[in-house]
């Protein structure tokens, strides 16, 4: 089992009210299997997201990945679990500004130590097909192409669990679903686990397993 | 729409970042003023010290009667309420009822003098009203201590000044007016209503008549003012004008220094609140560019985001500069008691009006001028920003620097306001613009050109290094912001230090309390064992030689070609009589240790004639400039009648606060030994019995010897000189307080605003311990290198300073650039650090969409 | 030791001395700061207009400025003593003032002009004393006791006399420098020309 989560809520204070964001979510995902988590805006997507990836802790409830419990771990075990077993595409790209397309796919080689990420980082451009952008800032390149880095970026240290968040939100129809056609392409050559929040029901069917979350609670 | 409602629905929207803003921008405004408020005061204080050396704030004195008509010429000048007392000063021969008489300096007074300073009579009592209003109630006298010893009287007895006689009221143990006159002998004190009886006062008679006057509230730069003008009115030389800070020449210059160092400090901490300021503000605007693209996108005019904008900079502003005003009134008068303690002297700790409009117009108006170069940007932006996720471009250096001269101009303005003139204010900008153009340039070269991260192995180094590059302006920005405040909080006590060294007093002991004079050659001896048989060592006795100057390279000196006085100014006038005075010389093989040879070299030992060699002279600098003498050039003199030659080899200094003899022209060894001359001595402080049996025994057996008691005036110029010391450390102690806290203020702020990258990478997977060193690394390495250039401007800057108004007096100070750096990488890093932990422990799900 | 080289910087300042012609008749002039010429130039003060004036009368007369601001009667034995070696023919001795103004007794000031005196006639010298006024704000009594010592001293020694240095001047605004007791230019020629009148007489 790659993702087991267990009896998990989350809430968290917004002034002086407290909001119950998950409640008593139970959830499985085998190897290599893709997700779609569904739902309205405000139904909690965003934050099991960000628990899958280990960037907010629940405040009851374990999450195992891999069969380590993270919702267990300290900041810096989440942070190395991450690090190699986590891919994260944002629906706003989040490239560094200030680093060239290379540069910002070579980050995650760097973080895990390799000294010498240029050529694979090359390699997973040009799977996106951005070799001739390479040197490129994320200024200089249109939306579609700024996810086709983030792509690279998420996916270029093979983690074994991909997260998007609404990866095509911010592109036009078409660019869109050249964007999504990547991903899963990427996803099942490699074997990843694809965990996808969308609104796109189509988008959705793509996926073998699919969960709608409405205020909070998994249907 | 509602401005305000959605200024105040945004600011507490981003309540954190409101709050933490406003903090930061107030420290800034809270350092300026309370410097400004320390400066104030402290220099009030001093500043009452030295009138009441005077007793008033200005004063006329002739050696005659002064008329009406020069009077009001000095009335006129003053526009609100003002008091006058007049005052006559003689020496006469006062004689005890046994018909021995002793010189002593008659001072008739009337009831309302001394203005200012005290007087403090045996046991303890001190000048109050129904003391002043007695004196003119009969014939009584207050005397100083040492009449009562040398006229072998007591209070009660008569004495009798001319005609009359007085009786005896009151010993004086301190007197803070020392008065215009050199004090030749004891004073006492009689009603002006009185001296008349006496009829000493009559033509034929030598006498100073004084008005001085009270103006209330009439700041410094005033006061001279109206002494220059009133100096051009009175066109008689024989009258003399002054303020209580022209009583003493030293003294003058050392509260003229006072005034521009406090001036300096003010620049100082009004450019590193500008610098916060404006720090702070241009990181606000760039992070608030996409929201004001959502306004525009939603059909806001661009006037009105830029409006909209505009109010929230004042607001913010306002809001900063009030807290700043409350905090500083809090710590001026806080801090003012709990110094208190620590004082040599009470200070009135408070702030004035001005201080508080000053800071309130930075805040705003300053805020707002800074604000213009970004807000100019706002016309730049395009709503697409929004959908394109491109950053707005800047718009590059020289639109940078063209919107930004409205701001200069300000500051510029400010600076002149300040420092009360036109070229310390320019000068301070320019110096200021010029040094952040080579931070500029040197950042630019450091981190951007070099391409060092390409070669760096260390992830955390590559990392950083690449984003000091990518973020150009940034970059820059820091490293400007960082280096500047190192040169500002390191310049002044750069110059305190080197004015510093010139206030030092000798220790209390080494202080001299009797000056001797008139001591002639065969009697030096006797002086001597009078001196050693109480044990006491001479400080100092030096020979006198009286010269007169008559030729500078063998070209005749004189330069009064006779002319009637009339057609001469009276700076002309006053440089012709200046010339023509006779020099004392003197002989000294060494340098005493209030001596420094700060051009050429001192003497090269005993003098040997070998018919070609010309005795070498050594001059005081300051003397040198007024007669215009250089090293290498000769000097004829005449000592009574016979010529002598030497030449200069080298300049010195004096440090004048050690109240020894000094002399302008000192020849080496071996050539005076011979002419007529007399001795001059100082003997150090001892206690008052001692004191009395050496002058005794000096008036019996060497009668022609005079001595002039200089403790009292000695120790009451001491004592404003350790004041004045004490507030340049205390000012420059806050300069570097006020410099660590906007310091503080960029690194906070610089750090915080990195907080998406750092959750940005914590989401790829980097470990903590590399984000943190990245971080430190980068803020470092521009923190390092900004002091490090600053530190070294600072130095360049202070000297240049120091050369311009303080006559070259520069004293190279390591320990607190070395400290800054230090203090200044130390205090970065921290910073970060706890920033970059902070940011780290949030859990950040705000990179995720809705 | 000492003694030898302090002759041999007495030799240079004797060959300092601007030429001796041993055919010159000199007039020194010990004095203060009168004699001086406290803030004019040295051609414009008394001793130097007083040369030009007897010049006139004799044109080998040198008068030599011994003054010196500020001293007293105390140095008066000594300075002449070092002036002897110019071989003087005549002596102004002008010092007292100085003693007046800082109170000093007047006995004192007598014996050492006397000792002056003493030595002056010892080596044949013709002597003028000149006499010194104090001004009133010193008190009746004290300036009565130092005027009286130079009518003593010129009558015990059977000496001539300038009977007041400053006459015509003293007190005198415009012949006065601002602080009142220098004369300037123009006092100075009024004194050369007083002492001129009086002095020619032994030329």
């Amino acid at each position: 089992m790659i993702i087991k989560i267990e009896n998990m809520s989350k809430s968290y204070l917004q002034g002086k009210t407290t909001v119950n964001a998950l409640k008593n979510i139970n959830l499985e995902v085998e190897d290599s299997q893709s997700m779609a988590i569904v739902g309205p805006s405000g139904s909690g997507k965003t934050t099991l997201l960000s628990l899958l990836g280990g960037l907010d802790l629940p405040t009851s409830g374990s999450i195992k990945l891999r069969d380590k419990c993270i919702s267990s771990m300290t900041e810096e075990e989440v942070v190395e679990f991450r690090s190699e077993n986590i891919g994260i595409v944002f629906q706003q790209f989040h490239l560094m500004p200030h680093l060239t397309a290379l540069e910002n796919v070579c980050l995650p080689l760097e973080i895990m130590g390799d000294k010498n990420p240029e050529k694979l980082a090359l390699e997973f451009l040009d799977h996106v097909g951005l070799s001739k952008r390479a040197d490129h800032f994320p200024h200089q390149m249109s939306g579609g192409e700024c996810q086709r880095v983030a792509i690279a970026r998420a996916t270029v240290t093979r983690p074994k669990i991909l997260l998007a968040d609404e990866p095509s939100g911010n592109l036009d129809t078409e660019t869109g679903i050249k964007v999504m056609d990547l991903i899963f392409k990427i996803a099942e050559e490699n074997q990843m686990n694809l965990i996808l929040v969308t609104h796109d029901i189509r988008l959705a069917n793509r996926c073998q397993k699919q969960v709608h979350l409405t205020g909070g609670l998994l249907k | 729409m509602n401005y305000l409602k959605y200024i105040l629905r945004e600011l507490k929207g981003n309540r954190k970042f409101t709050i933490l803003f406003i903090l930061n921008l107030s420290l800034g405004l809270t350092g300026f003023i309370a410097l400004d408020g320390f400066k104030v005061s402290l220099d009030k204080t001093i500043r009452s010290k030295s009138k009441g050396i005077l007793g008033a704030d200005i004063g006329l004195s002739a050696r005659r009667q002064i008329s009406k008509i020069e009077k009001k010429y000095l009335e006129d000048e003053f526009s609100g309420k003002f008091e006058s007392s007049h005052m006559v000063e003689m020496y006469s021969m006062v004689a005890n009822q046994s018909k021995k008489s002793r010189l002593i300096q008659v001072k008739a007074i009337e009831s309302n003098y001394p203005f200012y300073g005290n007087i403090e009579f045996a046991k303890g009592e001190m000048l109050s009203q129904k003391i002043r209003d007695n004196l003119s109630k009969d014939n009584i006298a207050w005397v100083y201590e040492d009449v009562l010893h040398q006229l072998k009287v007591k209070i009660g007895d008569k004495v009798k000044i001319g005609d009359t006689l007085f009786t005896i009221r009151k010993s004086i143990l301190a007197d803070s007016a020392s008065g215009i006159s050199t004090n030749m002998a004891p004073r006492i004190y009689i009603s002006l209503k009185r001296l008349k009886s006496t009829g000493l006062l009559r033509p034929g008679s030598v006498a100073w008549h004084s008005h001085v006057y009270k103006i209330p509230e009439t700041p410094p730069k005033k006061l001279e003012e109206i002494r220059d003008r009133i100096f051009k009115n009175i066109d008689k030389p024989d009258v003399r004008v002054y303020t209580h800070e022209n009583v003493s020449q030293q003294m003058a210059r050392m509260l003229s220094r006072l005034n521009d160092f406090l001036g300096l400090t003010s620049l100082v901490a009004l450019f590193l609140s500008a610098l916060g300021t404006g720090f702070l503000f241009r990181s606000f605007f760039r992070s608030k560019s996409k929201q004001i693209a959502v306004l525009i996108s939603l059909g806001l005019q661009k006037r009105s985001a830029f409006t909209l904008y505009l109010s929230q900079v004042v607001i913010l502003g306002l809001l900063s500069s009030m807290i700043a005003i409350l905090l500083s009134l809090i710590i001026v008068p806080g801090l003012g008691a709990v110094t208190q303690e620590l004082l040599p002297f009470p200070v009135d700790f408070t702030i004035r009006a001005s201080t508080i409009i000053m800071g309130l117009s930075i805040g705003t108006v300053g805020s707002l001028l800074i604000c213009l170069p970004i807000l100019m940007e706002l016309k730049r932006i395009q709503p697409s920003v929004l959908l394109t996720d491109k950053q707005a471009t800047s718009k590059g250096l020289i639109g940078n620097i063209i919107s930004s001269i409205p701001a200069m101009g300000f500051f510029w303005a400010l600076a002149i306001w300040l420092s009360n003139s036109f070229l310390i204010g320019s000068l301070f900008t320019g110096i200021f613009i010029i040094s952040g153009v080579l931070l500029a340039l040197t950042a630019w070269l450091i981190f951007s050109q070099f391409n060092f991260h390409r070669s760096v192995n260390k992830l955390s180094l590559k990392w950083a290094l690449r984003d000091l590059d990518r973020n150009k302006i940034t970059t820059i920005a820091c490293f400007i912001s960082i280096g500047l405040g190192t040169l500002l909080l390191n310049l002044i006590p750069q110059i305190q230090k080197s004015l510093s060294e010139e206030l030092s007093s000798p220790e209390k002991s080494k202080v001299p309390s009797l000056f001797i004079f008139d001591i002639q050659e065969e009697q030096v001896p006797s002086f001597k064992s009078i001196v050693s048989k109480k044990d006491i060592k001479i400080s100092q006795l030096s020979p006198n030689v009286r010269a007169r100057l008559v030729a500078v390279n063998d070209i005749a000196f004189d330069k009064g070609d006779g002319a009637s006085a009339s057609s001469l100014s009276r700076e002309e006038e006053r440089e012709k009589r200046f010339r023509n005075r006779g020099f004392n010389l003197s002989y000294r093989s060494e340098l005493i240790n209030s001596e420094k040879v700060i051009k050429g070299r001192g003497f090269s030992g005993h003098f040997v004639d070998d018919g070609k060699s010309i005795p070498e002279i050594t001059l005081e600098t300051r003397f040198a400039k007024r007669l215009d003498l250089h090293i290498g050039d000769t000097m004829t003199f005449e000592i009574e009648s016979v010529p002598i030659k030497g030449k200069v080899v080298g300049l010195r200094t004096i440090r004048w606060t050690s109240f020894q003899p000094n002399f302008f022209v000192q020849f080496q060894p071996g050539v005076l030994e011979i002419a007529p001359k007399t001795f001059v001595a100082t003997l150090p402080s001892m206690d008052k019995k001692t004191k009395q049996e050496i002058q005794d025994s000096i008036v019996d057996t060497l009668p022609n010897i005079s001595l002039i008691n200089v403790s009292r005036i000695v120790e009451r110029i001491s004592n404003i000189m350790d004041q004045m010391a004490w507030a340049l450390r205390l000012m420059s102690a806050l300069c570097l307080i006020a410099g660590f806290v906007v310091i503080y203020s960029i690194a906070n702020h610089q750090a915080a605003s990195r907080k998406w990258d750092i959750g940005l990478l914590k989401s790829l997977g980097a470990s903590f311990p590399t984000i943190r060193a990245q971080f430190i690394w980068q803020f470092g390495l521009i923190s390092f290198f900004a002091t490090l250039l600053g530190a070294t401007i600072s130095l360049l800057v202070s000297f240049l300073i120091s050369s311009l108004l303080f006559e070259g007096v520069w004293a190279f100070d390591i320990v607190t650039p070395l400290l800054t750096l230090i203090g200044s990488v130390v205090v970065t890093v921290f910073i970060t650090d706890m920033a970059i932990r902070n940011s780290l422990k949030v859990r950040t799900r705000e990179l995720f969409s809705t | 030791m000492k003694n030898l080289k302090y002759k041999t910087i007495l030799l240079i300042l004797i060959t300092l001395f601007t030429p001796i012609v041993n055919a010159e008749t000199r007039l020194l002039i010990i004095g203060d700061s009168l004699t001086e010429g406290y803030g004019v130039a040295k051609k414009d003060s008394y001793p130097s207009l007083l040369e030009t004036e007897l010049k006139k009368k004799r044109s080998d007369i040198r008068v030599i400025n011994a003054g010196s601001s500020g001293s007293t009667s105390a140095g008066a034995f000594s300075r002449l003593r070092w002036h002897l070696k110019s071989k003087p023919k005549i002596l102004i001795l002008a010092l007292g003032a100085n003693d007046g103004l800082r109170g000093i007794s007047p006995t004192s000031t007598k014996e050492n002009l006397q000792k002056a005196i003493t030595l002056a006639k010892k080596n044949k010298i013709i002597i003028y004393l000149a006499g010194m006024k104090m001004p009133y704000n010193y008190g009746k009594d004290y300036q009565k006791r130092f005027e009286n010592i130079f009518s003593e001293l010129i009558s015990f020694n059977k000496i001539k006399s300038i009977p007041f240095l400053l006459k015509d001047v003293g007190g005198r605004k415009h012949l006065n420098l601002a602080d009142g007791i220098h004369p300037n230019e123009k006092g100075h020629s009024i004194i050369a020309k007083n002492v001129a009148s009086i002095i020619e007489k032994d030329l």
